[in-house]
């Protein structure tokens, strides 16, 4: 039983990977109006949502230092993994306090919305606190509230999906 | 659980202090993450290179569709930028080409003394072999009817009628052209007449002359230089017809003007002091139109110095 659990979470760190590479060779590279989704967020937060906060931690942990080291990363290596081990572990805790999380879509949406809007802002200070040039007034201002529009639209659709995919472990839990 | 969450925030705080310290390392400045930079940016980017790739057409198609209306605005930009661009080349082209046979034009009033105001033919009576031809100057210049017309090669026609700012021409293919010419070299005299096509027929009045293929005419000149200044390159020689027993000769003339690429002409306003003869006809004679088309490069010497007539 658990080499399954680790073979499935091996899988589900390797579609991680791959969604942080689609998100910066094909997402980023399509001029959106505003700015476009952020595919990374979409599967992120459902899938720690999901999750023990131990485990969400640690998948923040690894997902976030993907970003910092794979290309196109310049930022200082650590903010990503810092940013999304916080909200990892926030959210997993969120949701194992609220077990009815899932039953109505519109809560569903309206956590994703605010775990997105945490994780984005929480970039955005620790990237003021170490002087990033990238969390800039147009960040906050400009990025936040266009990556989270798009990424409210795309939700619904895409929430169940990623549910669904992680869910053994919730019920088993 | 309790246990779990214990567990949890241990791992919380264990990956909190590893992010800092990596975030700090790297701050610093120093090269301590260039390493697996280096072996995860090798591993991706060849991923990224074909995602991107395979992926392309469809982000250039939703690219383009989110910017589809600022697009069209620089497709429209740009196609009038470019036919702007294709006009000017062709002008420049075209103005190339009218500089090197207007200087050949003003060269050869220049070496037979004519006064001569430059045009351009501005219409044709009929395509093919036009009869008549609308240049760009007229009586404002100086162009009165009865007047040569002259270009690079020789002869093209005279005038026959002249507004303000624009005359008729008729040119020496038409049917009721006729003009007095002389065989270059000798005294013998003749007339030219058009045929309506692209050659002429020569008349000599003496039927004893000589004439051979390849034998050339210039204008005799008429009273008082109208309508024929003399001394101008009408023509050569391409078939001599035999009439035995008639009181003339006969023979077909080619002109030297090619007549259908005609486009700088001259009007000559009034006739050399002395008769030039022989000496307009082109030299070296393999080669007697100086062919009008606009690859013809002038000579920098003739341009420079026949440049301040124009105009």
């Amino acid at each position: 039983m658990n080499n399954l659990r680790y073979a499935k979470d091996a899988a589900l760190l390797g579609i991680a990977f791959v969604v942080i590479v689609i998100q910066s060779s094909v997402i980023a590279r399509i001029a959106w109006p505003l700015h476009g989704p952020n595919l990374i967020l979409l599967l992120f937060i459902p899938w720690v949502l999901s999750e023990t906060p131990f485990r969400a931690a640690f998948i923040g942990f690894l997902m976030g230092g993907f970003i910092d080291l794979a290309p196109p990363g310049n930022g200082p290596v650590g903010q990503w993994a810092l940013v999304m081990t916080l909200i990892g572990f926030a959210l997993a805790n969120y949701a194992e306090r609220s077990r009815d999380l899932v039953q109505s879509p519109l809560v569903e949406v309206g956590i994703f919305t605010l775990g997105a809007l945490a994780l984005l802002l929480t970039w955005g200070i620790i990237g003021l606190m170490v002087g990033d040039d990238r969390a800039s007034a147009k960040y906050f201002f400009q990025f936040i509230p266009s990556s989270l529009l798009w990424n409210v639209v795309l939700a619904p659709f895409v929430l169940p999906v990623v549910r669904k995919t992680t869910f053994v472990r919730r019920v088993r839990r | 659980m309790n246990h779990d969450r214990r567990r949890a925030r241990l791992v919380l705080g264990v990956l909190i202090v590893v992010s800092l310290l990596a975030i700090t390392l790297d701050l610093r400045g120093g090269s301590t993450f260039s390493g697996p930079r280096n072996v995860l940016s090798s591993v991706v980017s060849p991923i990224q290179r074909v995602t991107s790739n395979v992926t392309r057409p469809i982000g250039r198609f939703f690219s383009d569709l989110t910017k589809i209306n600022s697009n069209r605005e620089k497709i429209n930009k740009l196609t009038a930028e470019n036919r702007n661009l294709r006009a000017k080349q062709f002008t420049d082209k075209a103005s190339a080409g009218n500089a090197a046979l207007l200087s050949q034009t003003l060269n050869l009033a220049a070496n037979g003394g004519y006064r001569v105001v430059p045009a351009q033919i501005i219409s044709m009576s009929q395509s093919g072999f036009s009869r008549t031809i609308g240049i760009d100057a007229g009586t404002n210049s100086g162009v009165k009817p009865d007047m040569t017309v002259i270009s690079a090669g020789g002869l093209v026609g005279r005038v026959v009628s002249a507004a303000s700012n624009s005359a008729t021409v008729l040119i020496i293919t038409d049917e009721s052209f006729k003009v007095g010419v002389r065989l270059a070299g000798t005294q013998a005299l003749g007339v030219i007449s058009g045929r309506g096509s692209g050659v002429l027929d020569l008349e000599l009045l003496d039927a004893q002359t000589e004439v051979r293929v390849g034998d050339e005419l210039v204008a005799r000149g008429s009273a008082g230089g109208k309508p024929f200044v003399p001394g101008v390159p009408v023509g050569k020689v391409t078939s001599v017809v035999q009439t035995p027993g008639a009181l003339t000769r006969i023979a077909v003339v080619r002109p030297f003007v090619n007549l259908a690429t005609l486009d700088i002409v001259a009007v000559v306003l009034s006739p050399p002091k002395t008769d030039p003869r022989d000496s307009l006809l082109p030299r070296p004679t393999p080669t007697p139109t100086p062919t009008v088309t606009v690859t013809v490069t002038a000579q920098p010497t003739v341009s420079s110095t026949q440049n301040p007539t124009k105009s």
